[in-house]
Parts: structure tokens; C-alpha cells; sequence
């Protein structure tokens, strides 16, 4: 009978014992949970504030980039760097239908296939050889 | 076995005093968390609880490339508080001054004041702070004007029955510039000056600065639109305004884990435009060599679409600086070219001239005698407004058209009749709004025919006793440009969404047709004589390009006569003729021109010339086929 009391006593103890274990863990578990939340909530909340700065800089980049691109200080800059920079006149503007690409390479073709000597194609490897 | 000192009674006073005082703890969270819960819950959310707005991103005005016109910009209110400054940063106040672009005497002024002095005026009852006078102008010994900027807290206040008194009180914040962009504000922070500071708040600015301010209209500081399309699109632009609800510190931070409810703001939508910063900028560079050379009272030029009516460029002078908009009179700020109305002379011959076409009276080789003086019309003796010329022959309608002729011109009217003829200008657009979607549009002047006097039908069919704003003018030319339909001027091409998704694309908008396309054909062919050799306005001409347009000289109403020194000049035009690309108006109010008078082949052809030949290139305009001259081939349907 007395043993049996025993047996109880220190079953209940080492119940108590690992209730205490477990109780505490969680607790402590559910304080790191709630810790590492928090921090998140926190880094998320200096990236979201770091996104909006660099939104913000990109704005008053594309803002500066634009006032710079504005025709008025093209103009300015022009003077000031004496570019000499002056826009095209039509009198001296040829106005064509056809690609200006091929329009070029014709004209810069044109009597490739005449009898002239001068207009011949040569290629270095072969008057090496 | 020993009892030792855990007697009986001993354990029973310590579980008594171990269950009394759990009990009390018991007792006490009950009273925390049952009976007095609401109260203390309401104390915590008003210490913590906050609901942070987040303001929604105004949209940006972007033209037709893309260029933006209107944007949001952080900037910083810089201030300081002299109650904090220390002695070691003094020297670093010649660099603050500079980046601040402020005179260092009045920097070192600002910073070295400490106090001011406070009138303080009290009722005989009042305790509050009501009645505090603050004393910020005028010269005082302390010399600072913060405006509203500082504050008084009440107990700085010396209350007197029914009194009044001056006190010293600290400055806290002392205003040194407003709206510091972000960059100078890093370089002002690096400095490290304690007690220098800057508060953010957020500006539009318009990086184009006066370039299309008619146009885009502004946002003032209190955040209201106030003008242009910035007003127009408001609702597009604003967007939404978002928040969150949470917890802050004993410190005033945001504790984010706290967050319970969010609302993301909605970002307003952008809008395009159909304006171009470079022909924009090529209008407004004419309007100020059109100011330099003639000194005009105003000037207005106006580029469209000849085939879908929306508006390329929009400039009037004077115009104004849209991030210094508070500098600019009222009067500056308005949009002449839809706000005031002028007579439109002779540019308003095409009324007559179409009107008769299109109702089969004439062919353009009728001829018409335009030596008389005056014609009986229903009875009665009518007396015409004289041309500058005689003409010696039959003037065939083109060339009433291409010379001007006011007798020619008003017999066409006769031909029509003033119903007619009233007709034939209401559907031209004349004397109604033409749905120009912001400006305080005006609708002009066109009396009904009951209200027309004997003479009306000689003077309306050459401009006078109508009034119209430039715009309407310009968009009657854009009649026989665009094949017969009277176009809505349009100005907004896109609504987009903060990604650049297209959300709303406007289209052209047609409003009636007028006349038929074979008759704008003949139109735009008798105008284009009007730019050729014996035309009023052979200065217009491109070489290599049909140049279709009109002339107009209004004589101002000066005191209810019509003066014979200030007239409105104006040239109205667009080309090719063949297949109009481009609709021009230059018109010029009031033009001081050296020896001479300003008609509009003197103020507005030359103009319209130099315009057209930077389109040109601009635009890539292709010349028209010359007359008889077939193309060689197709290709895509086109001609090569």
C-alpha cells in the first residue's frame, strides 16, 4: 500500500516536472514567436519606408532628367557650350519616300559595276596574295 | 521524529498568506480585466491606438511622348530651432547659407534670434488661449516672422483680466527656406548643424516651367487643381487616399506588429496628352519673337491634328511660369484662345464661300462684280464694306477667296441668304461652345437673324459683327482640312494606370459634317491661291508644299467704333492642301507693327511659314505629288 502511495507521489512529480517543461517551453516559445513577428513587422516596415525613398528618388530623377531635357535649356546649353547646334533647314533637306538606308547604299554604290578602274572591290587577303 | 519548525499552525498561516495574497492578485485582475476593462481599454487606445493616412500619389501629365509635364515632388521646409544650436556648428553657417541660397547676414540673423515678444490680449472671463496675438510684423527687436509655422503653447501665456501685455517667448522653429529639393536637403543633413531640420511635404512641379501652362493648369499649395488639366482630369489624377490603424510607442513609432487594419492607397492615373513639348516648344518660341518684333497686346497659335482634331500645341502670349503660378496675374493666366473672342475678319470668308458651294449657288469659276459699291438686296439699297482694291475685271469666287474681296465675299452671303448664312456659321461653329474641355470657354458672338440689322449681311459674311475665340476660328479651318467635319477639339489622348496600362484612350471625335468632301476639296483648292503669287499671303508659301489658308485684319471696337490703328491679325491655314497633315492659326492682337498697319499677311503668314517648315522636318511631312505628276508604283497601297 505504502509503495503504491510512493509510486503516485513520484509519478505526479515528475508529471508536475514536465509540465512545467512544456508549459515553459511554449510560453518561452510563443514570447520568441512573438519577438521575431514584431522584427519582421519592423524590417518589412524599413523595407516598405526604403522602397517609397527610392521611389521618391526616382522621381525627382526623372523630374530633374526632364527639366534638363527641356527645349529651353537644350537652347541655353547651346549657347552657353558654343555647340553651334542649329536646326535643319529644309532648303538643305532631302525629302524621300524610300528607306534612307537603301536609298544611301545605292548612292554610295552607284557605278560599282561601271567600267571605271577606280570602282573595283578589293580585299587585302587577296593582294597579299 | 521531529516536527521541527513546520508546525502546524505555522503552515497554516503561511497557505493563509499565500492564498490571501493570490487572492488579492485574483481580485485586482478581475477589477483590471472585468469591471474596469472599458475604461482602461478606451486610456490604451487613446495612448496607442493611431490611424496613420497614406496619402495616394497625385498621377503625372505626360505629352504625347511620354515627356512629363506635371509630377510630384518631396521638398523640405528647412527651419530651425535656436534654442539648441551649439557655439562649435557656427562656422558651418556660411555653408548652410549657401545651400540655402540665402544671405548669410540674414541666416546668422534668424539663427542668433532666440525670442520674440508676444502681445498677449485676454477677455476678463477667458482662460483659454483664445485671444493670443501673435506680433509678427513689423520691426521688433527680435525681428523674426515665422509665420505660421511656430506655435505658442498656453503656458507661455501671461493672462491678465481683461488686459493686455508683451512677453519674451523662446523660439522653437524658425522658418529658413521653403520647399528644398531632396538633394540640397542630403547636403544640408550632412553638415550635422543641431537644431537645422527640414519638414517633408510634397509639391507638384511642372519641369517644363511655363512650356503649355494654359494647358496643364496647376495644383496650388493647399493641394486644390486649379486651372487646366490638372482641374479637368482632377478625378483621374487624385486618386485615393489610404490608411492603417495600429499601435505606436511611448515614443511616438508605429509598432508594426500591431497593425490591424490596412487600406493600400490607390494611385491616381496618369494622363496624356496629345500636346508635343517640341512643336509646343516651337509655337511658343514664335509668340516670343512674334512679343519682341510687334509688342502685341496677345498672341495665340495654335497647332491640330488636320485629320483627328487634337490639339499639338496651344501657346498664348503673355504666358506665365507654372511653378511660380501665384506670381502671375490673374488676367496672364487665362486662356486667350478660348476665353476671349475677336472679330474674325476675313478669315471667316470660307463660311460664305463653303456655304454657297455646298448648296450648289456657285462653282468656283462664277464670277462676281466686285467694283460696285453697293447692291439692292430685298428691296432695299445695301451698302458694301470697300476692298483695299478695284478690280478691274469679274472676280471668279476663287479669287474673291484668294484676294480678300468684301464685296465679293458678301454677295456670296446674299446668294445664301441670312438664314443661310446663320446656318452655314453655327455649323461652321460660330457662336457656340466647341466642347474645348476646360478654360471657361466662351461660345462668341453670333446674333440670330432676327436680330440682324440691315447691313449684317454685308458685314458678317466678312468677318465683322460676329465675334469667336481663336479657337473657333481655327477649327471652322479645320473643316475644309479634315474633308468636311467639324472636329471637338481634344486634348487628352490617354488615361493610364500607375503600371502605364492604358485604362481610357480617347478617340477622335467628329461633331457634324459641314460640307461635303468634294466641296472642301475645291475650298482647300481656292485657298491655297490665297499663298500663291497674287493671294494675300504669298509669304506663306513652302517651297514644295500647297500652302492652303487665309488671311484675316479685323479693325479693333475701340469705344463702340472701329479704330483704324489697332487691328487683330491673323493667318489660318494647313498643308499639304492635297492631304492636310497639320492645321496652323496664328493670331495677334493688337500688334504694334514699326511704319505700318498689322494685317495678317504683315503679323501672322510669316509665322505660319516659319512653324510650318519646322513641322516639316518634325513631323517628317512628305511633299504632295505635283500636279499631273502619277506615282511610278504601289506599294502597300500607298504610292511610292
Amino acid at each position: 500500500m505504502k509503495k503504491d502511495t510512493q509510486a503516485f507521489v513520484n509519478q505526479l512529480l515528475v508529471y508536475t516536472l514536465v509540465m512545467f517543461c512544456f508549459s515553459g517551453s511554449i510560453g518561452l516559445g510563443t514570447v520568441w514567436m512573438r519577438h521575431q513577428i514584431s522584427l519582421s513587422a519592423n524590417q518589412a516596415k524599413v523595407l516598405d519606408a526604403r522602397l517609397v525613398e527610392v521611389e521618391r528618388r526616382i522621381t525627382e530623377t526623372r523630374a530633374a532628367i526632364e527639366r534638363a531635357q527641356d527645349p529651353s535649356m537644350l537652347k541655353l546649353l547651346n549657347a552657353q557650350w558654343q555647340l553651334g547646334l542649329v536646326p535643319p533647314e529644309p532648303r538643305k533637306t532631302a525629302t524621300i519616300d524610300v528607306d534612307p538606308v537603301m536609298r544611301l547604299a545605292a548612292k554610295h554604290n552607284r557605278g560599282l559595276f561601271t567600267d571605271s578602274p577606280v570602282s573595283t572591290v578589293s580585299f587585302q587577303g587577296s593582294l597579299r596574295r | 521524529m521531529s516536527r521541527g519548525f513546520a508546525s502546524n499552525y505555522r503552515i497554516f498561516l503561511l497557505s493563509a498568506i499565500v492564498v490571501l495574497s493570490f487572492a488579492g492578485i485574483g481580485t485586482r485582475l478581475v477589477f483590471l480585466h472585468v469591471i474596469d476593462r472599458g475604461k482602461l481599454l478606451g486610456y490604451v487606445e487613446q495612448v496607442r491606438r493611431q490611424v496613420i493616412v497614406e496619402p495616394a500619389r497625385r498621377g503625372n501629365i505626360y505629352d504625347s511622348h511620354l515627356h512629363l509635364l506635371a509630377t510630384n515632388q518631396s521638398m523640405y521646409n528647412v527651419g530651425v530651432d535656436p534654442q539648441v544650436l551649439r557655439p562649435e556648428d557656427r562656422e558651418k553657417w556660411h555653408e548652410l547659407a549657401s545651400l540655402l541660397g540665402m544671405p548669410y547676414a540674414e541666416l546668422e540673423r534668424i539663427m542668433s534670434t532666440k525670442t520674440r515678444q508676444v502681445r498677449v490680449k485676454t477677455a476678463k472671463t477667458e482662460t483659454s488661449t483664445a485671444g493670443v496675438v501673435f506680433n509678427v510684423s513689423g520691426p521688433s527687436t527680435t525681428g523674426v516672422s515665422t509665420g505660421a509655422n511656430e506655435t505658442a503653447t498656453s503656458d507661455d501665456e501671461v493672462l491678465e483680466e481683461g488686459g493686455e501685455s508683451t512677453k519674451e517667448k523662446a523660439i522653437r522653429w524658425a522658418k529658413l527656406r521653403e520647399d528644398v529639393d531632396e538633394t540640397t536637403y542630403d547636403k544640408i543633413a550632412a553638415l550635422d548643424i543641431k537644431g537645422v531640420y527640414g519638414n517633408r511635404v510634397y509639391r507638384r512641379v511642372y519641369p517644363h516651367n511655363s512650356l503649355a501652362s494654359h494647358l496643364v493648369g496647376y495644383v496650388n499649395k493647399a493641394g486644390a487643381a486649379a486651372a487646366g488639366v490638372e482641374s479637368y482630369a482632377d478625378f483621374y489624377l487624385r486618386g485615393q487616399d489610404g490608411w492603417r490603424e495600429g499601435e505606436r510607442d511611448g515614443r511616438r513609432r508605429e509598432l508594426a506588429q500591431f497593425r490591424t487594419r490596412e487600406v493600400q492607397p490607390v494611385d491616381g492615373f496618369n494622363v496624356v496628352l496629345s500636346t508635343d513639348i517640341i512643336i509646343q516648344h516651337m509655337v511658343e518660341e514664335e509668340l516670343k519673337e512674334l512679343a519682341r518684333k510687334y509688342n502685341p497686346d496677345k498672341a495665340t497659335i495654335i497647332v491640330s491634328d488636320a485629320k483627328t482634331g487634337f490639339i499639338l500645341a496651344m501657346g498664348n502670349y503673355p504666358n506665365f511660369n507654372l511653378n511660380e503660378y501665384n506670381t502671375a496675374p490673374l488676367d496672364v493666366q487665362r486662356n486667350f484662345a478660348i476665353t476671349d473672342q475677336i472679330d474674325p475678319g476675313s478669315t471667316f470668308k470660307i463660311v460664305p464661300a463653303a456655304g454657297a458651294l455646298n448648296e450648289g449657288l456657285v462653282r468656283p469659276n462664277t464670277r462676281f462684280d466686285c467694283s460696285i459699291d453697293s447692291i439692292e438686296y430685298k428691296g432695299a439699297v445695301r451698302r458694301f464694306m470697300p476692298d483695299d482694291h478695284k478690280y478691274d475685271h469679274l472676280l471668279t469666287v476663287s479669287e474673291i477667296i484668294s484676294r480678300s474681296s468684301n464685296v465679293g465675299a458678301a454677295q456670296l452671303g446674299m446668294l445664301l441668304g441670312e438664314q443661310g448664312m446663320y446656318d452655314y456659321a453655327r455649323k461652321f461653329g460660330f457662336g457656340e461652345k466647341s466642347g474645348f474641355p476646360f478654360g471657361g470657354e466662351i461660345s462668341g458672338t453670333l446674333n440670330p437673324v432676327s436680330k440682324w440689322s440691315g447691313i449684317d449681311i454685308t458685314r458678317i459674311p466678312a468677318g465683322y459683327s460676329i465675334s469667336a475665340t481663336p479657337l473657333q476660328i481655327h477649327y471652322a479651318m479645320g473643316v475644309i482640312a479634315s474633308g468636311g467635319e467639324l472636329l471637338r477639339p481634344q486634348i487628352i489622348r490617354q488615361v493610364r494606370d500607375s503600371s502605364g496600362e492604358i485604362v481610357y484612350s480617347f478617340d477622335t471625335a467628329v461633331r457634324r459634317r459641314v460640307i461635303s468632301p468634294q466641296v472642301a476639296r475645291e475650298m482647300a483648292k481656292m485657298l491655297q491661291g490665297v499663298a500663291q503669287r497674287g493671294g494675300t499671303a504669298d509669304n506663306a508659301a513652302i517651297p514644295g508644299y500647297e500652302v492652303a489658308g487665309k488671311t484675316g485684319t479685323a479693325q479693333k471696337l475701340i469705344d463702340g467704333r472701329y479704330s483704324k490703328r489697332n487691328h487683330v491679325g491673323s493667318f489660318v491655314g494647313f498643308f499639304p492642301a492635297s492631304r492636310p497633315e497639320v492645321v496652323i492659326s496664328v493670331i495677334v492682337d493688337n500688334a504694334k507693327v514699326p511704319g505700318g498697319s498689322a494685317y495678317g499677311r504683315v503679323v501672322g503668314a510669316p509665322s505660319f511659314k516659319r512653324i510650318g517648315e519646322q513641322l516639316i522636318q518634325y513631323l517628317d511631312i512628305k511633299p504632295p505629288f505635283e500636279t499631273g505628276q502619277k506615282p511610278l508604283f504601289a506599294m502597300k497601297g500607298n504610292p511610292q
